[in-house]
């Protein structure tokens, strides 16, 4: 484990008592800070797009849960009821939204919680790992609704 | 006078790191919050996963999936459904609380806005679980 300078405070990959998404400031003396700016921003951007993938998914999670469990008789839809339900234009509009989010939203939530454990120096490899997992992710989810769509009725 | 000199230490392990999360000593209701969103967050990617191979079974046409209806129907399904549920309502109740904090609302009012999400939360959960339940 490498060594380094301690800082003016404790800091075991989050300073106490700060939010999920918290990005250091420039003049922040912990490990982050020897990121450089090009990762601070970075961070930043990463931050902003999981709340904006949380607030869609919100939305989407939402009509998702209410046209698949409680709009549907006995709170499941049969084989044929879920096909039905994606060959309606908007339906299937929304669960790619809700597909594309939620797996977004899950590797940039994924990439801080590994990162607070594994620490900075696995960045980049926990970064490639979970864009490699989020593409095949989405690829495979996409490939089900596109089967689904094209299956017999 | 002597300069202070820097002190040098060894960065945490693992472990130490993992014990960090649930240290309960020393923290504030932001610290239960971001624990739960954590848990919570970690809680509905296993779902997850378990959810897109369950889907897989929607391939092999209604002899796969409605042969599952039945397990999904069963109570214990339903009180896992329960409390699936109220995992992704905290969640995202708190993420939004997260975000606006980002964007500079309710800063001042932290401890408030975390009280009424957990009870919002509760709420939900509660109407959720009756709904599917009876």
């Amino acid at each position: 484990m490498s060594e380094q300078v301690q800082p003016g405070r404790r800091f075991l990959g989050r300073p106490d008592a700060v939010e999920p998404g918290y990005v250091p400031p420039a003049s922040d003396t912990s490990s982050r800070a020897g990121l450089g700016a090009g990762a601070r921003s970075r961070a930043g951007r990463l931050w902003l797009l999981q709340a904006l993938t949380g607030a869609m998914l919100v939305g989407v999670l939402a009509v998702h849960l209410v046209a698949q469990h409680f709009l549907a008789p006995d709170g499941l839809r049969d084989y044929a009821n879920v096909v039905d339900y994606l060959r309606q234009p908007l339906a299937a509009v929304i669960e790619v939204m809700l597909l594309g989010s939620v797996i977004v939203h899950v590797c940039l939530g994924l990439r801080s919680s590994l990162v607070d454990v594994l620490g900075e120096a696995a960045l980049r490899r926990v970064s490639i790992g979970l864009a490699f997992a989020g593409i095949v992710a989405i690829g495979y989810g996409l490939w089900l609704i596109i089967a689904l769509l094209t299956a017999p009725a | 006078m002597a300069a202070p000199q820097a002190v040098t230490v060894r960065s945490p392990g693992l472990l130490r790191r993992l014990a960090y999360w649930l240290e309960p000593r020393w923290r504030d209701p932001g610290w239960l919050a971001f624990a739960l969103n954590r848990l919570t967050g970690h809680i509905l990617v296993l779902y997850l996963i378990l959810h897109l191979v369950v889907l897989s079974q929607l391939l092999d046409g209604p002899s796969g999936w409605d042969r599952l209806l039945g397990i999904f129907g069963s109570r214990p399904f339903l009180v896992g459904d329960v409390l699936l549920i109220a995992a992704v309502v905290f969640h995202g109740l708190n993420g939004l609380r997260v975000a606006a904090l980002t964007f500079g609302y309710g800063a001042r009012h932290t401890t408030a806005l975390i009280v009424v999400v957990l009870v919002v939360s509760t709420v939900l959960s509660a109407l959720a679980g009756w709904a599917i339940l009876t």
